[in-house]
């Protein structure tokens, strides 16, 4: 079984594994609590096992892993998690101008001076926006003002 | 009448409603023409934006950028063969062949006039249906709404028939992310993971946001080799109505279609994709002998008076009974909690300002879009298409992050919407519709407290789903629409072996 296929395979796999990890859970639950979340399980348990059996029985697969830049999404998602880490402590502003710039990057832009000057310049109308006119809290950190 | 005053009162003596109306069909027609952006993806990130608005004036916003990229999707589907849009998908089919025939400003012209024709009539039927149901809706009980968030999942389940499994999938999916959270009847703690965050459940505006927009962006960034730039260069195409002859031959089609729009519209689950298709093969076979596929004006105003029909309509189950008709007016819901108003009977009565605002807003909207769309086609068209992706894709991701934090401001709702990023990519790859699952988490809970109050109600018997009037009829739908497809598609196979 090629790579392709076995990515292919692994998303109605996972779903089986989670519905029946809904319907032990739901098990534990007192009362009627538990008994929508069976009612899920077994719903989510036979359309994966339906889904399954169709990817098993053919060879054709919708997912080419040699087209997908794994490398890039992998980045992009430490970025926006580092994102949420940061944000409270260095404050909107920095931390958002910081992603801005690396995602123009990884986006493939290359002039040093757009890279820059384009996230700064949506996050500056956005602070405005949203800060300034409608009064929604943002963090600031050391930038309070 | 008089309800409906107050929401023409309510938007045209506040200027910020009317600006706000013409500057969300306006932003609606840029994102619609773009594609890789859409009005679902829009409103979900612009959401947080409305906080500090007035509700009326936020639902003049909303409302502007889902008609605006309803019609913004033609522009791309005639000049360039990319529907900007799902819904332009169809107009591409004949709108591009007539471009290429040099009759490209005719077909921008058709697609403005069929689109404001479509969505006028929406907004009508929306004024309307909307509070009648909301009535009728009175007589609903637990079992009523139970069964007829049943039937709307059953609905969009139903609609593809060689998809009915994945559609069961991202159905149970969606179920299951509605039951995350503290549980409403008995407060126990479900699948939360051990995390705080959870305790709450997931929240809806930062999983659109994540599900629409950041997967947007992942599949931008997967392509190998860094991201393709626009690089065809567009001549400036001038807009060009048909002359009366012309509106005489259409205006069949706009009614059929438009009726099509409407119906799919305001049955819960159905989309905008399906009505314009539905509204395409219903004017071939209306009209057998046109050469349809190969440019001509009735391929394009079909699926465009179909696709702004739907509009207006998939707000009818919305405002009357809290179910959402599509995933656009799912991100409505989102709006319409953060404004802090109940959908339903109660909104009718309780706020009928906003309610008929936002009425009285799509109508305004709808008509917008003949002006608008002549400044944006003539003007503006050339230039938004050429639009670098990388910086086009970098705004939507900082809007993303924005809208994520300022809609609880919490930083966890980040951590949400990155996870349903994800969630919402891995669906993309495996063909599993996002649609599907929005719809069902928005009727999960719904459906939860219903089916248990029901079961208090019954004393455990469930036969009063089936025995109850309205749950009968619900019932029939429901096995209607599930068993329909399946038996089209036995018809059509015993068809292909007899053939063969």
């Amino acid at each position: 079984m090629d790579k392709n296929k076995r990515v292919e395979i692994a998303t109605p796999v996972f779903f089986i594994a989670l519905s029946i990890y809904i319907f032990i859970v739901a098990l534990t639950l007192p009362d009627v609590e538990g008994v929508f979340p069976m009612m899920i399980a077994v719903c989510m348990l036979a359309s994966s096992v339906v889904i399954l059996v169709k990817l098993l029985r053919t060879t054709k697969c919708i997912i080419d892993l040699t087209k997908i830049n794994v490398m890039n999404l992998v980045k992009i998602t430490m970025a926006l998690i580092i994102y949420a880490v940061i944000i409270n402590r260095v404050g909107y502003i920095i931390s958002t101008v910081l992603l801005g710039i690396y995602s123009t990057y990884a986006l493939g832009l290359r002039d040093l001076k757009k890279i820059v000057i384009y996230p700064v310049a949506i996050v500056l109308v956005l602070f405005v926006s949203f800060k300034l006119l409608l009064n929604v809290p943002l963090p600031m950190a050391f930038l309070d003002f | 009448m008089e309800q409906l005053w107050l929401g023409i009162v309510e938007i045209f003596t506040n200027p910020a409603s009317l600006l706000f109306c013409v500057l969300g069909t306006m932003l609606g027609l840029i994102v619609g023409a773009l594609p890789g952006l859409n009005s679902t993806i829009t409103m979900s990130v612009l959401i947080p934006f409305t906080f500090g608005m007035n509700p009326s004036v936020a639902f003049c916003m909303l409302a502007g950028i889902y008609v605006g990229a309803t019609t913004g999707g033609s522009v791309s589907a005639i000049l360039l063969k990319i529907p900007g849009t799902g819904a332009a998908v169809v107009t591409a089919f004949d709108g591009h062949e007539m471009f290429k025939k040099g009759q490209g400003g005719l077909a921008l012209g058709i697609a403005t006039t069929s689109s404001v024709f479509g969505g006028v009539i929406a907004a009508f039927v929306l004024c309307f249906a909307a509070p009648f149901l909301a009535k009728q809706a009175l007589r609903f009980g637990p079992p009523e709404y139970f069964m007829l968030a049943v039937m709307g999942l059953a609905s969009v389940v139903g609609m593809e028939p060689k998809k009915m499994a994945k559609n069961f999938l991202a159905m149970a999916i969606g179920l299951f992310t509605s039951i995350i959270g503290i549980s409403p009847q008995g407060g126990v703690s479900r699948y939360t993971f051990g995390l705080f965050t959870l305790c709450e459940g997931v929240s809806l505006v930062p999983m659109l946001i994540g599900l629409f927009g950041v997967s947007s962006i992942y599949e931008v960034l997967e392509e190998m080799g860094g991201v393709a730039g626009l690089t065809e260069t567009i001549k400036n195409v001038k807009m060009r109505f048909p002359d009366r002859k012309m509106y005489r031959t259409i205006l069949p089609i706009w009614m059929q279609s438009t009726i099509i729009g409407n119906i799919v519209g305001v049955i819960p689950g159905a989309g905008m994709t399906i009505a314009v298709f539905m509204a395409y093969d219903q004017a071939k076979r209306s009209y057998p002998k046109l050469p349809f596929g190969t440019g001509i004006p009735e391929g394009v105003a079909a699926p465009e008076s179909a696709n702004n029909a739907v509009t207006g309509s998939s707000m009818v189950p919305l405002l009357a009974l809290g179910v959402p008709g599509n995933a656009a007016s799912a991100v409505f819901l989102g709006a319409l909690m953060i404004h802090g108003l109940r959908t339903g009977p109660a909104l009718f009565r309780d706020n009928p300002k906003p309610a008929y605002a936002l009425i009285v807003a799509f109508l305004l909207c709808s008509i917008l879009l003949l002006p608008l769309m002549i400044i944006f086609c003539n003007y503006m068209a050339s230039y938004v298409l050429r639009l670098r992706k990388e910086v086009l894709t970098s705004l939507v991701l900082i809007l993303c992050v924005t809208g994520a934090f300022a809609s609880a401001n919490n930083s966890a709702d980040i951590a949400i919407t990155i996870a349903f990023g994800l969630v919402g990519y891995i669906m993309l790859k495996n063909k599993l519709p996002m649609g599907t699952m929005i719809l069902a988490n928005v009727l999960g809970k719904m459906m939860e407290s219903n089916f248990l109050q029901t079961l208090v109600m019954a004393d455990g018997d469930l036969s009063l789903l089936v025995t109850r009037p309205i749950c009968l009829i619900l019932a029939a739908l429901t096995a209607i629409f599930l068993a329909m497809p399946i038996v089209a598609s036995l018809k059509k196979s015993k068809r292909e072996q007899k053939a063969a």
